[in-house]
C-alpha cells in the first residue's frame, strides 16, 4: 500500500471518529445535571425520587435538537438508586411529527417481558466497567423500534455508579452522514464495532450488523477510530 | 374491532361520576375483564384518550393502571408501538381460539405458514452472521422461557417473543416488523388450554437448537431448523383446523 493510500484511510478514520464523537459531547449537560440532582438529594434525603429527575427533560430535548439523527435522549438509572422506583428511565423521544415526548418503557420485572435494560450492553458496560459505551447497531425492540446506536456515558457520584446519560442515534442517519467519507476509500471498507460488527460500510458485499470474521480481519488494513470503544475502520483487500 | 365489542367498550369506558377515583377505575376495568367485556390481549386506548373517556385525570388513571398492572390484569408494553393490554388470567377460552382458527381455511393457514417459513428462515439465516453477543445471550434465555410460561396466553406470548428476537438478532427492521405481525396473527393460535407439557418440551428443544445454530454461525442449519419448526407448527394448526370441520 502506498503512503498516499494510507493517508486517505487515516483521514477517513479521523473524520469518522469526529462524527461518532460529536454525539458524546452533546451528552455532557445531561450527565452534569444528573450528577447535580443526585449530589443535592444526598444532602437531605438518602436517595432522589423519580420526580426529581424530570427537570432533565428539557436538556434531553436540547440534545436531540442539536443532531437530527437523534431520536431519543435521557437518563437511565441504576437499579435501586431511586427512593421510589427500582428501575427507571427518564427518557425523551422524537416523535414522527418532530415533537418531543416522554418514552415510557415497561421495566417492571414482574411482567413476563420487561425492557430489561440492566442486561443491555449499553447499560451493563458503563455500570460494570465505569466507561462510556455505544450499544449496537441493533434493532431496539420495544424501545426506539428502529435500527439504532445507543450512546451511554456513566454518571458516577461519590464513587458510586448512579446511571447513564444516553442518546439513541438512528443508524440510517450515521450511514448518510458517513457516506461521503466512506466513498473516499477505494476498496471495500467498513466501520466496525468492538464485536467486529459492521456499523456502516461502502460496499454491497457487507451488511449492517454483519460480523467480519477474525481471518478476514487479519488480512485487512485496520485503523483505530474510537480506541476506548474498540471501533475500527477496516479496509478489506479488494 | 367488531361493532359488538365497540359497543361493549363504549359502556365499559363510559365516564365515571364526578371526581372519579383510582379505585373506581380499577373496579370498572377489572369487572369488565372478569365479565369478558374486555378480552385477553385487547389493547386499551392511550392514557390520554382513556382518561378523557372515563372522565378522570391522567394522574388518577396512571394510579389505576399501576394497580391493575400489579394485579396482573393489564400489561403495559412501552415503546413506540406500545400501550396497555388486557391480561386475562384465564387466557383465551378454547371456544374463542376455535372461533379464531375457524376463520381460516386450510389453504389460508398453509399460505400464512409459507409466509412465516420464508420470514423465519431468512431471519435465522441472517441472524447467524449478524447477531450481537447481547442478542445471542437473550436468544438462549428466551429459547427456554417457554418452560416456565403458564397457560395458553403466556405460552403463546413467550413463544412469539423468541421468534421475534431471532429477527431482532438479524438486525433487520423489516423482517422484525413482519415477524411480529405474523406472530400476532398465527403465534396466538399455537397454544391451547389442552396443549401438553410434552409439546412445550418439544418446542423448547427446537428453539434451543435454532439458538445454538445461530450462536455457532451455521447459517444453513439455522435456516433449516427455523423452517422445519414453522412447518411443524403449521401442520399442527392445520390438523386442528380440519378437526373443527365445516365452520
Amino acid at each position: 500500500m502506498t503512503t498516499e493510500v494510507r493517508h486517505v484511510h487515516e483521514r477517513a478514520a479521523g473524520e469518522l471518529a469526529a462524527l461518532v464523537e460529536r454525539t458524546f459531547t452533546l451528552l455532557d449537560p445531561l450527565a452534569d445535571a444528573c450528577t447535580e440532582i443526585v449530589s443535592q438529594a444526598s444532602a437531605d434525603a438518602p436517595a432522589p425520587s423519580a420526580r426529581q429527575l424530570s427537570g432533565v427533560d428539557v436538556l434531553a430535548d436540547r440534545v436531540m435538537e442539536q443532531q437530527s439523527g437523534l431520536i431519543g435522549a435521557g437518563l437511565v438509572v441504576a437499579p435501586g438508586m431511586l427512593a421510589d422506583e427500582q428501575r427507571y428511565l427518564q427518557w425523551r423521544q422524537r416523535r414522527k411529527d418532530g415533537s418531543f415526548a416522554p418514552l415510557f418503557l415497561d421495566v417492571d420485572t414482574a411482567g413476563d417481558d420487561p425492557y430489561d435494560y440492566p442486561e443491555m450492553e449499553w447499560f451493563r458496560v458503563p455500570a460494570q466497567q465505569g466507561r462510556r459505551m455505544i450499544g449496537g447497531p441493533y434493532f431496539d425492540y420495544m424501545g426506539a423500534e428502529t435500527c439504532t446506536l445507543t450512546y451511554a456515558v456513566p454518571v458516577v457520584v461519590g464513587g458510586a455508579f448512579v446511571g447513564i446519560a444516553g442518546a439513541d442515534l438512528l443508524l440510517s442517519w450515521l450511514e448518510r452522514a458517513s457516506l461521503s467519507v466512506m466513498r473516499t476509500i477505494d476498496a471495500p471498507a467498513a466501520l466496525v464495532n468492538h464485536e467486529r460488527r459492521v456499523v456502516t460500510d461502502n460496499t454491497p458485499v457487507l451488511a449492517t450488523g454483519e460480523r467480519i470474521d477474525v481471518a478476514r480481519m487479519e488480512h485487512a488494513h485496520r485503523y483505530p477510530v474510537i480506541e476506548d470503544l474498540g471501533w475500527q475502520l477496516v479496509v478489506l483487500q479488494a | 374491532m367488531s361493532n359488538e365489542s365497540a359497543l361493549a367498550r363504549s359502556t365499559v369506558l363510559a365516564p365515571l361520576g364526578r371526581g372519579g377515583r383510582a379505585e373506581e377505575v380499577v373496579q370498572r376495568i377489572s369487572e369488565s375483564i372478569s365479565l369478558g367485556l374486555l378480552v385477553d390481549g385487547e389493547q386499551l386506548p392511550s392514557e390520554t384518550d382513556l382518561s378523557a373517556m372515563l372522565g378522570v385525570s391522567t394522574v388518577t388513571l396512571r394510579e389505576a393502571l399501576a394497580s391493575l398492572r400489579q394485579q396482573g390484569l393489564i400489561e403495559t408494553r412501552r415503546g413506540r408501538n406500545g400501550g396497555s393490554f388486557v391480561r386475562s388470567a384465564a387466557g383465551p377460552t378454547k371456544a374463542a381460539l376455535e372461533r379464531r382458527l375457524a376463520a381460516f381455511t386450510v389453504s389460508q393457514l398453509r399460505d400464512a405458514g409459507d409466509e412465516l417459513t420464508a420470514i423465519s428462515g431468512a431471519a435465522a439465516r441472517l441472524a447467524s452472521s449478524r447477531a450481537s453477543n447481547d442478542s445471542i445471550r437473550r436468544l438462549s434465555v428466551l429459547a427456554q422461557r417457554l418452560l416456565t410460561a403458564n397457560g395458553a396466553a403466556q405460552r403463546a406470548r413467550t413463544d412469539s417473543r423468541f421468534h421475534i428476537e431471532v429477527a431482532v438478532a438479524a438486525t433487520s427492521e423489516r423482517l422484525t416488523r413482519h415477524e411480529a405481525a405474523l406472530q400476532a396473527e398465527l403465534g396466538s393460535l399455537l397454544w391451547w388450554p389442552d396443549s401438553t407439557d410434552l409439546q412445550v418440551e418439544q418446542a423448547v428443544a427446537e428453539h434451543v437448537a435454532i439458538a445454538q445454530a445461530i450462536h455457532r454461525e451455521d447459517a444453513a442449519l439455522a435456516r433449516d431448523l427455523a423452517q422445519q419448526h414453522v412447518n411443524g407448527n403449521t401442520q399442527r394448526l392445520i390438523e386442528r383446523r380440519i378437526r373443527l370441520g365445516e365452520r
